[in-house]
């Protein structure tokens, strides 16, 4: 199934949740909504899901009007961040009973509880109450639920932010593979940016209740659109600084860097440059634009370093395999990693001379 | 030392409590003169009891078993709804009613029994297991809303959520998930219901003259007996008669409800 969002919008109160959001998922696609706490991407979610009703826009499921479709004619399936599994009801009925309410046959319900409960590894767990099972467990009885449930489209709330760091890990590769296999149409909330990149066919990056990019995990990491995702993306995060645009270069004090095809319009400008630690090596390379500078901090990350280099009065971020040996440091910056934003945070498409 | 401690404190504590009901059931069995020259009786009689039963205290037991169940039931099924939309649904007035439920039980009973009593006459009401009932649900009401709605509210929401994503209704959801989550504590719930009923004394008193509950029975020869002063043993066989009921009733609803969902319970 298709699921597309048309200028929707929904405030409570004076708070404008979800301000003027569309998109589009595609049948079998995983899509992400990604975002900060508060940033409206849960709130996108209850409306797909029919447990809220927009002020304005559509919804729209297989280019098939849904707005004023109640949740429980949707065909869709949820997982809730705090699972939602029903505590007076063993494994097997939790399992089983959207499928009785289906009025699915007695052995068809039978089958597929067990197939659902075998792709999970809890078969041997249906006999149990949810107050016998691990945090894990829940959550994939959560799952094996929806998945049982065959929906159109299944929709993920943070599914894994209760799970502690290892488990969260290997449920994300489970969850992958499942979603892979099955091919079912996948909304997916989190504010993971790095469960976002492993999991997304395509991301939407969310803030303060509007889209602000859509696109694939690459897209978002190399091709910011603006200031925000550039920020919100990467770890660890992104240097910015300030600019000036001349004839033909762009003057950040510290360094200078030439572009071609600068419209005439732009000189004079202010504007943000953004280079990823990751993208800034302290030996030297083929694009790289050399900047001398002093090492304040090294943060050691076990496999790499951050360093914290000052290069006059401006620390920036990198990343590097060594800790060097003296203070005094020569960077190189790979200029055809540099994100330009306007004072207005959209991005500037430049290319470096 | 400090468990010797705790147990000491513990038995104190509940000699405190338990010592004067202990002695109020073994001097309702004291024979007369003995009890008046001893302080723990030596003879005993049944014969206070025999004097209640002739005075149709088993129907009384009887009557007010019937109208503590059909209050809880009465009550129930008015205050539960109304308990799940305070506790649950947003609408204009939510908190006026709220306010205005705790209003009534501002109210004495004997200033709404006595108007009460009037008109059950007129209609011919009065003296009437339904007429008591009325009254008790009145009376229960407001307290069955507001602990039944605190009750809901303390179940997730998002466990309705999930009945109403995975297509059940709003109907279902509430008889599939919320209610038997909800379940022990309606239970608790009706348990105190019931007890209130069969403690209420006032109402039952001025509502009925013939057909009278337990308590309101036994009230009269308790407090001041007919015709003068009445001898304490009949006091205190009137006290008992009203005790043991509820603590039998106490003491097999407690094991039911631990018993409900098991140690694992509601989360």
């Amino acid at each position: 199934m298709t699921v597309e969002l048309e200028k929707v919008t929904k405030q409570y109160g004076s708070v404008v949740a979800v301000d003027n959001v569309s998109f589009r998922v595609n049948r079998g696609e995983l899509f992400v909504l990604l975002g900060p706490s508060g940033c409206g991407k849960t709130t996108t979610l209850r409306i797909v899901a029919g447990l809220e009703t927009p002020d304005l826009g559509r919804v729209l499921f297989d280019g098939k009007d849904v707005t004023s479709v109640p949740a429980r004619k949707r065909n869709v399936a949820m997982v809730f961040q705090s699972y939602a599994v029903w505590p007076h009801m063993k494994v097997y009925d939790n399992i089983a009973l959207p499928l009785q309410i289906k009025k699915l046959p007695r052995e068809e319900i039978d089958r597929r509880v067990k197939s659902a409960a075998e792709m999970l590894n809890i078969a041997h767990l249906l006999d149990r109450y949810p107050a016998q099972l691990s945090g894990g467990e829940r959550q994939r009885v959560a799952v094996a639920r929806a998945l049982a449930f065959e929906p159109g489209v299944l929709l993920m709330d943070e599914p894994l932010s209760n799970l502690d760091a290892l488990l969260r890990v290997q449920a994300r590769a489970e969850l992958v593979k499942l979603q892979r296999e099955l091919k079912i149409t996948t909304i997916y909330v989190t504010h993971d940016q790095t469960e976002a990149m492993v999991l997304a066919d395509r991301v939407a990056v969310m803030n303060k209740g509007r889209v602000m990019q859509i696109g694939t995990p690459d897209e978002i990491y190399n091709r910011p659109t603006n200031r925000f995702v550039a920020h919100f993306i990467g770890t660890p995060p992104i240097n910015f600084f300030a600019g000036t645009v001349e004839e033909g270069s762009i003057n950040a004090g510290f360094l200078v860097i030439p572009f071609k095809n600068i419209p005439p319009g732009l000189v004079g400008k202010r504007v943000t440059i953004g280079i990823r630690p990751n993208d800034i090596s302290t030996s030297p390379i083929e694009q790289g634009i050399p900047v001398k500078g002093n090492l304040v901090v090294a943060e050691n990350l076990g496999s790499e370093f951050i360093l914290h280099i000052d290069v006059g009065g401006f620390v920036l971020r990198a990343l590097s395999k060594n800790k060097p040996a003296e203070e005094e440091v020569t960077l190189y910056v790979d200029k055809t990693k540099l994100h330009i934003f306007s004072e207005e945070e959209a991005r500037i498409n430049i290319l470096p001379a | 030392m400090k468990t010797l401690w705790i147990y000491l404190v513990a038995v104190l504590v509940s000699a405190w409590i338990l010592t004067p009901i202990l002695y109020t059931a073994v001097a309702s069995f004291a024979d007369m003169l003995d009890y008046y020259e001893h302080l723990i009786p030596r003879k005993y009689t049944l014969k206070y009891y025999e004097e209640y039963w002739r005075l149709g205290v088993g129907d009384a037991l009887l009557r007010s078993i019937q109208v503590g169940i059909l209050t809880v039931a009465l009550s129930f099924l008015l205050g539960i709804p109304a308990g799940y939309a305070i506790g649950r649904l947003r609408f204009r007035g939510r908190d006026v009613i709220r306010v205005t439920i705790l209003f009534f039980r501002v109210l004495p009973i004997v200033v709404m029994a006595v108007p009460l009593a009037v008109l059950f006459l007129r209609i011919g009401m009065y003296d009437t297991l339904i007429g008591i009932t009325l009254a008790h649900t009145a009376i229960e009401l407001p307290f069955v809303v507001l602990i039944t709605s605190s009750i809901f509210i303390s179940i997730p929401r998002e466990l309705e959520e999930a009945g109403t994503v995975f297509g059940l209704s709003m109907i279902q959801v509430f008889a599939r998930i919320t209610l038997p989550l909800a379940a022990p504590g309606l239970a608790a719930a009706g348990m105190f219901a019931f007890l209130m009923s069969w403690n209420e004394v006032v109402a039952s008193t001025i509502l009925s003259y013939l057909n009278r509950t337990l308590p309101a029975t036994v009230l009269t020869p308790y407090v001041m007996g007919t015709g003068g002063e009445l001898p304490d043993p009949y006091r205190f066989a009137a006290a008992t008669i009203m005790i043991a009921p509820a603590l039998a009733f106490m003491a097999y609803t407690r094991k039911y409800l631990t018993a409900m969902w098991g140690a694992a319970g509601v989360r």
